[in-house]
């Protein structure tokens, strides 16, 4: 092993020491999992929260909760899963936005969704940034729980193994989530649509 | 992975993912100056119990513990009374301490 090369994180040690009131034991711990956690946060949170609050949040609730976890799934997992309920919850408690209507869109977001909505080859073709704003704008307007699965798996593109570590949902649970937000989702594009006709 | 059916959502997911990332991987994951102090000074793991916590784990049991006193109650209740309870009973329910007095105030 070369000398330049740090050690492996000592985590079983960490927890210990932290199940016993250790404080540095504990920084160590949230230095660990700081870079996962905020990775989390910064792709799911709300857009009105500031990040260093809900990675608080996060580990706060980690420590909170210390005492039941019991090491069958990877520390890593379990903190995942925390972080992504977490975000989750601060969806949730964000004020249901407005119904998105056609007349809200910037026109070029406009644009992207008369292309998708009619061309095949819309995928390529579409303005990369005014999709990537107006599929957060249709997100926005979906349940919490629906978004994130549609994050994991058509943004992220996750398999459905990797959002089951993540989530701690099961994997029919995940697809059946999966179905029923796409299926609001393609009513909502209808219902743009016969707007933009209007 | 299975590839999604041509739909608008999914033209529309696949043009978003061509986007540049907008901060999340961009950005470093450097931890702010003090941060996980802060976290561990508000965690109090560790410390002793508070009563609130304390009264938080100790709720459950206390719900059983008046659940089944509330049925032991209900059924000391029902059970048959005794001759000697009845009796009692009966010798209360004949004295009438208002119709005493009456009785005395009318003679």
């Amino acid at each position: 092993m070369p000398l330049d090369e740090d050690p492996p994180p000592d985590v079983e040690g960490w927890l210990a020491l932290v199940r016993g009131g250790d404080q540095a034991a504990a920084r160590q711990l949230v230095e660990h999992l700081y870079p996962q956690v905020i990775r989390i946060v910064r792709a799911r949170r709300p857009r009105r929260m500031a990040e260093e609050d809900l990675a608080q949040d996060i580990f706060l609730k980690m420590f909170s909760r210390l005492e039941q976890y019991q090491g069958q799934v990877p520390l890593a997992h379990w903190v995942s899963r925390i972080a992504v309920t977490t975000c989750i919850d601060a969806l949730r408690a964000q004020q249901r936005r407005p119904e998105l209507r056609w007349a809200d869109l910037s026109e070029k977001e406009a644009d992207t969704l008369d292309a998708v909505l009619t061309k095949e080859d819309a995928a390529d073709t579409a303005d990369a940034l005014a999709a990537h704003e107006l599929v957060h704008k249709l997100l926005d307007q979906l349940a919490p729980q629906d978004r994130m699965v549609l994050q994991l798996l058509d943004l992220e593109q996750k398999t459905l193994v990797e959002i089951r570590e993540l989530t701690g949902w099961n994997i029919t649970l995940i697809k059946v989530r999966a179905f029923r937000a796409r299926r609001k989702l393609q009513k909502l594009f209808q219902h743009l649509k016969q707007q933009e006709n209007e | 992975m299975k590839t999604l059916p041509s739909t608008p959502w999914s033209r529309l997911a696949a043009a978003a993912r061509r986007a540049p990332s907008g901060g999340a991987e961009t950005e470093t994951g450097d931890m702010p100056f003090g941060f996980s102090a802060r976290v561990v000074a508000r965690a109090r793991f560790g410390a002793p119990s508070s009563y609130g916590v304390l009264l938080e784990r100790l709720a459950p049991r206390a719900l059983g513990l008046a659940s089944a006193c509330a049925l032991a109650m209900v059924v000391w209740g029902s059970l048959p009374l005794s001759a000697e309870a009845r009796t009692a009973d009966g010798e209360m329910d004949y004295f009438d301490p208002i119709g005493e007095v009456l009785t005395l105030t009318q003679s």
